[in-house]
């Protein structure tokens, strides 16, 4: 068991607040990223619940009991940091044994105990070797080793992954993911990388300036998005906000969207599924977001959805889908289509709009309205 | 007007000129470097294998300047003085520097400030060093006679009047002049240490003790080596305190090999024995000077 509980938390350097009242609960055998743009608080969070840094209000429990006087060696939590943090004079035996060498543990236990970690990461060959003598990828095992040699109760890892090239950081991704469910220890993983956050964890939660915007499984944080910096936060390419006008035609709910063909401007009426609760902002403008594969090619014949014509002004194909490029509400947009379906840039084409999917945001407040 | 083929020999005077401009710019330098410091060197040790005395002569006659030396007390008892001079005070300076080094790297508060105090002492020649602190060991005017006057009647206070103890009196202060010189050097360096390691180490148990003498310390060895190898040198060319603070008394008891060297050559018209142990000092410098280089040069094309 190993149950992490941050109450109103708040922390500030100098005149900056880097953490704003922040509550937040981690289930046991939970995989939890911290995910958000760089000063937003993230690390100053994991470096709080590992004990290095104070807080300065606020109670942070782990398993129940109140933790904020408690030494971090104390806490029973390893951290695997983004420079490694291994110690250069140590060899990589006694880097991954030092914790255990710390705790008093006989050196024949060590000994067995790296030996068993490093075969698990595959590191058995480079145990006499100094930091300094191994590549990138190679200090992340060791580091991860380090982590894993004292069998903690909870893993913090602090943006591992971003000091490793495009390759190897995938590969290190799976591996840790492997290890999660392999181990069902309680991990906090800090993290820029909005594709790190969604393959790995069971919930993730979006920071911006100290706070948190949205807590969620990787799924509903995707397409339930509670505000416009989450939306576009998440997501490659982002999501697409268009603004429009809602209005009523034929008793239906709707919006006006502003496209663009052959030259001209013309204006789309897309009926609104679920609108009961937006009657009272009928005639009012909202922001109409639409993430690329949420505008795509008319596969069918017979479709449901609404059908929007544009000009389409330039192509990116990717391999597996091609991207283009319109123009919506005199903003740039990007849609989602397969490269069968492509035609030449300056043409235009149909595309259908997946209404049931779309996300409503208010035109001041930025959050979720539908 | 100059046609187009004497143009092209002007510009080749001119591309040749260009390259070999940097070669011009460093000769000078250069020749003037391997006359007067390689050259003299050479020169020194061909006086040291003479028998001259007021003037040089270039007579050869052997090592017998050597055997000299060896045989004289004054030169013993100032090569013994180097020896407890030299570890003394390599050691305490680094050991000092290195502790101050880590307690000023706590982020206290107005460590610019102490930083600057420590460092300062390095600004002050050693003559002036020399000065104040004879004054300050003076029995009759330093401290012996303020503790005295103070009622502490029986205190004693005399190492810079007493010919076993004036040698730590200069040791005492050139580690009062280095230790903050060394100290700033081991400071810099463990401002690049990554913060990471400390929590990490944090994090695996580690008392912080443990964290400096376990991790950071050793990883340090490359500016042990440079504070070593500073100090090495510095010690084996002290002339000016030794000079200002005992001026090599009571009697020689407190001579260096520098001050040897100066009194031979310079005093006493023994202008062959103060070569000789010149080049004997040389020797004492290369053997610490060429393990070093060697290491470092080796060092750098594995690296």
């Amino acid at each position: 068991m190993a149950t992490i509980s941050i109450e109103h938390a708040s922390k500030s350097f100098g005149s900056t607040d880097v953490l704003k009242d922040i509550s937040l609960d981690v289930k046991d055998g939970e995989f939890l990223v911290l995910l958000g743009a760089s000063g937003c608080g993230k690390s100053t969070l994991l470096n709080i619940i590992a004990g290095l840094e104070p807080i300065a209000d606020g109670i942070i429990r782990l398993d129940g009991e109140v933790v904020n006087d408690v030494h971090p060696k104390n806490r029973d939590i390893a951290m695997v940091f983004q420079s490694y943090a291994l110690y250069p004079n140590m060899t990589v035996e006694r880097n991954i044994a030092f914790g255990l060498e710390m705790r008093k543990i006989s050196k024949a236990e060590r000994k067995a105990t790296v030996r068993e970690v490093a075969s698990t990461l595959q590191i058995e060959h480079l145990l006499s070797r100094k930091p300094s003598q191994l590549s990138g990828g190679q200090r992340q095992r060791v580091a991860m080793g380090r982590a894993l040699v004292r069998r903690p109760k909870i893993f913090l890892f602090d943006e591992p992954l971003s000091n490793l090239d495009a390759k190897l950081r995938g590969e290190m991704r799976t591996e840790i993911k492997k290890l999660h469910q392999t181990l069902k220890a309680t991990m906090v993983y800090v993290t820029h990388d909005q594709i790190e956050a969604m393959t790995l964890a069971d919930r993730i939660a979006i920071m911006k300036d100290g706070e948190i915007q949205q807590i969620g499984t990787p799924q509903e944080i995707y397409s339930k998005p509670a505000n416009m910096y989450v939306a576009g936060f998440v997501g490659a390419p982002p999501m697409n906000f268009v603004d429009v006008d809602l209005v009523k035609r034929e008793e239906q709910l709707g919006v006006i969207l502003p496209a663009v063909l052959r030259g001209k401007p013309v204006d789309y009426f897309l009926p609104l599924p679920n609108s009961e609760q937006l009657h009272a902002r009928e005639n009012t403008k909202i922001i109409l977001g639409l993430r690329p594969e949420m505008i795509t090619h008319n596969a069918f014949t017979q479709t449901v959805n609404p059908e929007i014509a544009c000009d389409v002004e330039l192509l990116e194909p990717t391999g597996a889908d091609t991207l283009c490029l319109i123009r919506l509400a005199n903003h740039p947009a990007k849609a989602r289509i397969s490269p069968l379906f492509a035609c030449t840039p300056g043409e235009s084409m149909t595309f259908t709009i997946d209404m049931a999917r779309v996300c409503l945001f208010d035109a001041e407040s930025e959050e979720l309205i539908g | 007007m100059s046609n187009p083929q004497q143009r092209k020999q002007q510009m080749s005077v001119l591309d040749r000129l260009q390259r070999y401009l940097p070669q011009l710019v460093i000769a000078p330098p250069f020749l003037l470097l391997v006359f007067f410091v390689y050259g003299f060197i050479a020169w020194t040790g061909i006086i040291s294998l003479t028998n001259s005395r007021m003037l040089p002569t270039f007579d050869v006659q052997g090592i017998q300047q050597y055997v000299r030396l060896l045989a004289m007390d004054r030169w013993n008892v100032a090569f013994d003085n180097l020896l407890i001079f030299g570890s003394l005070y390599i050691l305490f300076s680094i050991t000092i520097g290195c502790v101050l080094a880590v307690l000023l790297d706590q982020r206290i508060r107005a460590e610019g400030a102490l930083r600057t105090i420590y460092l300062y002492p390095m600004a002050i020649s050693f003559i002036v060093t020399g000065t104040a602190w004879k004054w300050i060991l003076n029995p009759s005017l330093g401290i012996e006679s303020y503790m005295q006057k103070l009622g502490w009647e029986s205190f004693q206070f005399d190492w810079i009047v007493n010919r076993d103890m004036a040698i730590y009196v200069v040791v005492l202060a050139a580690v009062w002049q280095a230790s903050g010189f060394v100290m700033a050097l081991f400071l810099s360096a463990l401002r690049t240490v990554d913060e990471d390691i400390i929590r990490a180490a944090h994090l695996d148990g580690a008392s912080t003790t443990r964290i400096y003498f376990g991790i950071i310390l050793p990883s340090l060895r490359p500016v042990f080596l440079s504070a070593f190898v500073i100090l090495a040198h510095l010690s084996i060319k002290s002339f000016d305190l030794v000079v200002a603070l005992t001026n090599g008394g009571p009697g020689y008891s407190s001579t260096l090999p520098a001050n040897f060297m100066y009194e031979m050559a310079f005093r006493r018209n023994q202008i062959g024995l103060g070569a000789a142990s010149a080049m004997m000092m040389l020797a004492t410098v290369a053997a610490i000077i060429v393990p070093y280089l060697y290491s470092e040069l080796r060092a750098k094309r594995h690296g």
